[in-house]
C-alpha cells in the first residue's frame, strides 16, 4: 500500500505542474490587471507599481522566479491587499473554509447515508419517497436560496442565529446545515441506489439464510459496499467543500477562502488566485487518491495496484 | 420484491445517529442563540458596530483609493483641516488656526501644541513635511498623489524632475508652524486639506519598516501603526471585522464619546441582513429593492444625505452615428429621468439635469436640459435617422451589477419607445469594462463619478481633453479654456459663472449623459445620535453618541 501511495504521489507532480503552468499564463490574458482603477493612474506610477511587483519583466522570467519562490513555499505578495502575502491570506481564511467544510461534510454524511438507506429499506412506502423527494428537492434548491431562506427563518424571524458572521459557536449552524443539505441530497440517492443494488446479490442472501437479524445484515454486510458509489463522489465533493464554497460563504459573510478565492479573480490577484489554485488542485489530487484507498478498503475484490 | 426487504429494528445505529445529531443541532440553536444582540450590546458598552462594505486593501493614507479605507482612517489619522458637516467649511483639526497671504497663494498653519501621535510624540511641522515628501515620491507610486499638486513644486517631485524635496512648496517655520506656498490661488484649498492624502504620518514608524518612499511595508498593521486621530488600531481581522478604540491621549478626546468602533466588510445584501438581525447599528447602501420598504414602513431607520457623485451614460465619440452631438443630445433628451429614479430607487435620488451634484456651499445645480422628445426625435431626424430609421446597432456597455441592469433596460426601452431607436446591452466583468471603456472600444457604457473634493471642479475636469479619465475620445478646446479660467479665477461669483457655462456647454454636448445624482442612503439604529455626513468621503466620528434614551 506504501508503495501504491508513493507511486500516485509522484503521478501527481506533473499534474500540479501542468495546472500551475496553465493558469499562470491563463491569468495573464485575461483582460485587465490588478492595478486597474477607474480613476486614471498616472503612466509613471503604474509602471513604478509594476516594477515593485516585478511585473515589468518578461512573462517567462516571472514563470521561473514564480517557480522558484513556489519550491521554497513561498506564494508571493497579494497584488490586493499590499501588506499580506498570499501564505497569510491563506493561513487565516483556510482554517475558516475547513471547518465549515468539515461541519458541512457530517451533516452531509449523517443526513445522506441516513436518509439513502432508511428509503432503501422500505422501498415505495413514504419512508422512501419522503426522504428521496427531499433530496431531490435538495439537489435542485441551490445554496443561494436555501441559505437566506435559513437565514430569514431562523434569525429574522425566530431570532435564534446571526444572520452573517463567523464568531460564535451558533453562527456555525446555518451554514453548516445550508452546505451539508445540499451534498447530503447526493450521497442519499447515491447510498439508495447503491445498496439496492447490494441487497440483490448473492453473499446478502447468504447471510439473511444463516439467521443473521435484518439490521445486523445491513451494517456488516450491506452498508460498506453499498456506499461506494457515495464515497466515489465524496472525493472531489470533499476537496470542494473544505476548500471553501463561494456561495456559501458569501451568503452567510464568511471569511474562508472560496469567496476569497472567486473576489481575487475579479481583482485579478494574480499570486492569490495562483495560490488557491494550487491548493485547490492538491486537496483534489489528495481526496482522490484517499477514496481510492477508501474503495480498497471497504470493497474486498478490489486490490491496490 | 418484498422477499428483498430487509427488517430493521427501529433501535438501529443510523436513525438514532441522525436523531441525535438533529438534537444536538436543536440544543445549539437554542443554546448558542444570542441573548442580547450585538447592537445592544454595543448600546450598553458605547461600542458603535457599522458595515463598511468590504475588506480593505491597506490602512496607509497614502496609497489608499477606496472610500471603505477612507472610513477607517478618518478614525486613526487626522489632517490639518476638517470639513464642518453643517456649512461644509473648513474647520481646525491639527491646525488650530491659519493665516492666507493677500494673493491668496502662501498658507500658514498654526498646529496645536497639544495634538499629539498615538505613541506620544507631539504632532510637528516636521511630520507633515516627511509625509509630504512620502506621498510625492515617485518610488511610493500613490495613485492620488495629484491631490497635492497645488503646492508649488510638487508636481515636479512627484514626476521625478527634481528630487530635491526642499524646491517643493512647504516648509516649517518651527516645529508648530507650518508654509504652504501653491502655484496659484485654489479655492477649495483649506477643505482639500481634510483629504487622506493630506494625512500626516508618524515618521519613525514609516522608517522602522521601510524606506520613506518604499509602498507597501507593514508599519500599516495592529501593533505597529501610530496614528494622530480620535482612535487607535486594536485589531484587523482580514474578513471579519476592524476593531478601533478611543485615543484618551488625542487633544479633542472630550468630544469623543464612543468606547469603540468596530467596522465589518458586509456587502450590501448581508449588511442589511446583518442589520434587522441586530448585529450592525448602521448599514450602508440600503439594497435598491428594500428603500420603499424602509421609506414607508421604517422612516426612523431610513436615512439619506448629499453625496457628491453623478451616475451617467459616458458616450464614445469617435465613431459614427455617435459622433453626431445632435444624436447625443437627441439620446439625452430623449430620457425620462424621474421615471428611472422612481423605479431604481423610489426617488429617493435626484434625477440629473446638469453634470455638478447638489452640495457645493454658494452653487445651486440649475437644470441645464429639459427632456423633451419631440425636440429629440426631431434632432435625431436633422441627424438622418427619422424615427430611428437608420440607426446603427448601437450597445451600452455596463459592469456586473442588478442595479446597472436595471438602470440600462430602462434606458433601452425608452430609447426604443421615443426615439424608435434599438440599442442592445452588454454586460461584462469589472475589470473588462474598465478596460474597453479605457481603450474606447465601445458605444455608450455606465458610468459614475464621485468628487474627491468639494468643488464642481473635482468633475468638471475629468471632461478636459486627453485626461485620463475623460474616456470618452471628447476633447473641445472651449472647454479647456474654461476650465483653465475656473482655476484661475479668484472672485467666487465669478467663478461660479464660468463653472455654470462650461457645465453648460458639456451637458448640451453631451459625451456625458448624466442620469441621476448619487446620494447617501443608510439604515441607521435610532439610538446612534449626532451621526452627520458630508457629501464627500470626509467623515468625523466626534460627536456620535450611542444612546437608548430620548
Amino acid at each position: 500500500m506504501l508503495s501504491y501511495i508513493a507511486r500516485r504521489f509522484l503521478e501527481a507532480l506533473p499534474v500540479l505542474f501542468l495546472v500551475i503552468t496553465i493558469c499562470f499564463f491563463l491569468l495573464r490574458l485575461a483582460p485587465g490587471g490588478p492595478f486597474s482603477h477607474e480613476v486614471d493612474i498616472p503612466a509613471a506610477t503604474l509602471a513604478q507599481m509594476e516594477a515593485h511587483y516585478g511585473l515589468d519583466r518578461p512573462l517567462f522570467l516571472q514563470y521561473t522566479s514564480y517557480l522558484g519562490n513556489l519550491l521554497r513555499g513561498d506564494l508571493g505578495p497579494s497584488f490586493h491587499y499590499p501588506t499580506r502575502t498570499v501564505n497569510e491570506i491563506i493561513a487565516s481564511h483556510l482554517p475558516v473554509s475547513l471547518e465549515l467544510g468539515l461541519w458541512g461534510l457530517l451533516i452531509a454524511l449523517f443526513v445522506g447515508i441516513g436518509a439513502g438507506v432508511i428509503s432503501m429499506i422500505r422501498p415505495d412506502t413514504w419512508l422512501d419517497s419522503a426522504p428521496m423527494g427531499g433530496a431531490m428537492i435538495g439537489i435542485c434548491l441551490p445554496t443561494f436560496v436555501l441559505g437566506p431562506l435559513l437565514v430569514l427563518v431562523f434569525s429574522l424571524w425566530l431570532g435564534w442565529f446571526n444572520a452573517t458572521g463567523w464568531n460564535t459557536a451558533g453562527d456555525r449552524i446555518l451554514p453548516a446545515v445550508t452546505l451539508g443539505l445540499f451534498y447530503a441530497a447526493y450521497i442519499a440517492r447515491l447510498t439508495r441506489g447503491g445498496m439496492r443494488e447490494i441487497i440483490r446479490q448473492d453473499f446478502i442472501r447468504t447471510a439473511r439464510a444463516k439467521g443473521l437479524p435484518g439490521h445486523l445484515v445491513l451494517a456488516k454486510h450491506a452498508l460498506r459496499p453499498g456506499i461506494l458509489p457515495a464515497l466515489a463522489f465524496l472525493g472531489p465533493a470533499a476537496a470542494g467543500l473544505l476548500t471553501g464554497s463561494f456561495v456559501v460563504e458569501t451568503v452567510f459573510h464568511i471569511p474562508g477562502l472560496g469567496r476569497e478565492f472567486v473576489n481575487a479573480a475579479f481583482n485579478r490577484d494574480y499570486t492569490l488566485v495562483l495560490g488557491v489554485v494550487i491548493l485547490f488542485a492538491a486537496m483534489i489530487l489528495l481526496f482522490n487518491l484517499l477514496v481510492d484507498i477508501g474503495q480498497v478498503l471497504l470493497n474486498p475484490r478490489q486490490r491496490f495496484e | 420484491m418484498e422477499f428483498m426487504t430487509i427488517r430493521f429494528k427501529r433501535t438501529g445505529i443510523i436513525p438514532s445517529a441522525t436523531a441525535t445529531l438533529t438534537l444536538t443541532l436543536l440544543a445549539l440553536a437554542t443554546g448558542c442563540g444570542p441573548s442580547e444582540s450585538r447592537v445592544d450590546a454595543g448600546i450598553r458598552d458605547g461600542i458603535l458596530h457599522i458595515n463598511n462594505a468590504t475588506e480593505i486593501q491597506s490602512l496607509d493614507p497614502h496609497t489608499i483609493t477606496g472610500v471603505p479605507e477612507s472610513n477607517v482612517i478618518a478614525s486613526l489619522f487626522e489632517g490639518l483641516t476638517g470639513v464642518d458637516p453643517d456649512g461644509l467649511s473648513a474647520v481646525p483639526a491639527v491646525a488650530r488656526a491659519w493665516d492666507v497671504s493677500e494673493d491668496e497663494t502662501v498658507y500658514t498653519f498654526y498646529l496645536r501644541e497639544d495634538a499629539a501621535w498615538s505613541n506620544g510624540d507631539p504632532v510637528t511641522a516636521h511630520d507633515f513635511l516627511f509625509s509630504f515628501e512620502r506621498i510625492l515620491s515617485p518610488n511610493l507610486a500613490s495613485q492620488y498623489a495629484s491631490m497635492l499638486f497645488p503646492i508649488k513644486g510638487a508636481r515636479e517631485f512627484n514626476e521625478g524632475e527634481t528630487d530635491d524635496f526642499s524646491e517643493v512648496g512647504a516648509r516649517a517655520l518651527d516645529d508648530h508652524t507650518l508654509e504652504i506656498t501653491l502655484n496659484h490661488p485654489v479655492a477649495y484649498f483649506l477643505t482639500l486639506l481634510s483629504h487622506n492624502t493630506w494625512y500626516p504620518v508618524h515618521p519613525e514608524t514609516i522608517l522602522a519598516h521601510g524606506r520613506i518612499d518604499e509602498p507597501h511595508t507593514r508599519w500599516v498593521l495592529p501593533g505597529n501603526l501610530v496614528g494622530n486621530g480620535p482612535f487607535t488600531l486594536e485589531r484587523w481581522a482580514t474578513g471579519r471585522r476592524i476593531e478601533v478604540k478611543r485615543n484618551p491621549g488625542y487633544w479633542d478626546a472630550a468630544r469623543v464619546h464612543l468606547e469603540e468602533i468596530h467596522f465589518y466588510p458586509y456587502d450590501t445584501l448581508a449588511g442589511e441582513s446583518a442589520f434587522r438581525a441586530g448585529q450592525l447599528h448602521m448599514t450602508d447602501p440600503v439594497p435598491p429593492e428594500r428603500i420603499r420598504h424602509y421609506r414607508d414602513e421604517r422612516p426612523e431607520l431610513f436615512m439619506t444625505g448629499d453625496y457628491f457623485g453623478t451616475y451617467y451614460l459616458r458616450v464614445n465619440v469617435t465613431g459614427p452615428p455617435l459622433d453626431d452631438p445632435r444624436v447625443r443630445l437627441a439620446l439625452s433628451l430623449g430620457l425620462d429621468r424621474e421615471m428611472i429614479v422612481d423605479n431604481i430607487y423610489g426617488g429617493q435620488r435626484p434625477a440629473a439635469y446638469s453634470f455638478i451634484p447638489p452640495g457645493v456651499p454658494g452653487y445651486e445645480p440649475e437644470p441645464v436640459i429639459e427632456p423633451d422628445f419631440d425636440l429629440a426625435r426631431e434632432l435625431l431626424a436633422d441627424a438622418g435617422f427619422p424615427g430611428g430609421d437608420g440607426f446603427p446597432s448601437v450597445r451600452i456597455l455596463f459592469n456586473t451589477s442588478d442595479e446597472h441592469s436595471a438602470i440600462v433596460q430602462l434606458v433601452q426601452e425608452m430609447w426604443r419607445r421615443e426615439l424608435g431607436v434599438n440599442i442592445s446591452l452588454e454586460n461584462t466583468e469589472w475589470q473588462v469594462y474598465l478596460d474597453r471603456t479605457n481603450r474606447l472600444e465601445y458605444d455608450i457604457a455606465r458610468s459614475g463619478w464621485i468628487g474627491d473634493y468639494l468643488d464642481p471642479y473635482t468633475l468638471l475636469s475629468t471632461m478636459a481633453s486627453g485626461d485620463g479619465n475623460n474616456r470618452t475620445g471628447w476633447a473641445n478646446p472651449e472647454y479647456d479654456d474654461l476650465l483653465d479660467q475656473i482655476a484661475r479665477t479668484r472672485d467666487t461669483e465669478t467663478r461660479w459663472d464660468l463653472i455654470r457655462e462650461t457645465e453648460t456647454l458639456l451637458v448640451n454636448e453631451a459625451p456625458v449623459i448624466p442620469l441621476f445624482f448619487y446620494n447617501r442612503m443608510y439604515l441607521k439604529h435610532p439610538a446612534v445620535r449626532d451621526w452627520r455626513t458630508t457629501p464627500i468621503a470626509y467623515r468625523s466620528y466626534k460627536d456620535v453618541r450611542l444612546s437608548a434614551d430620548d
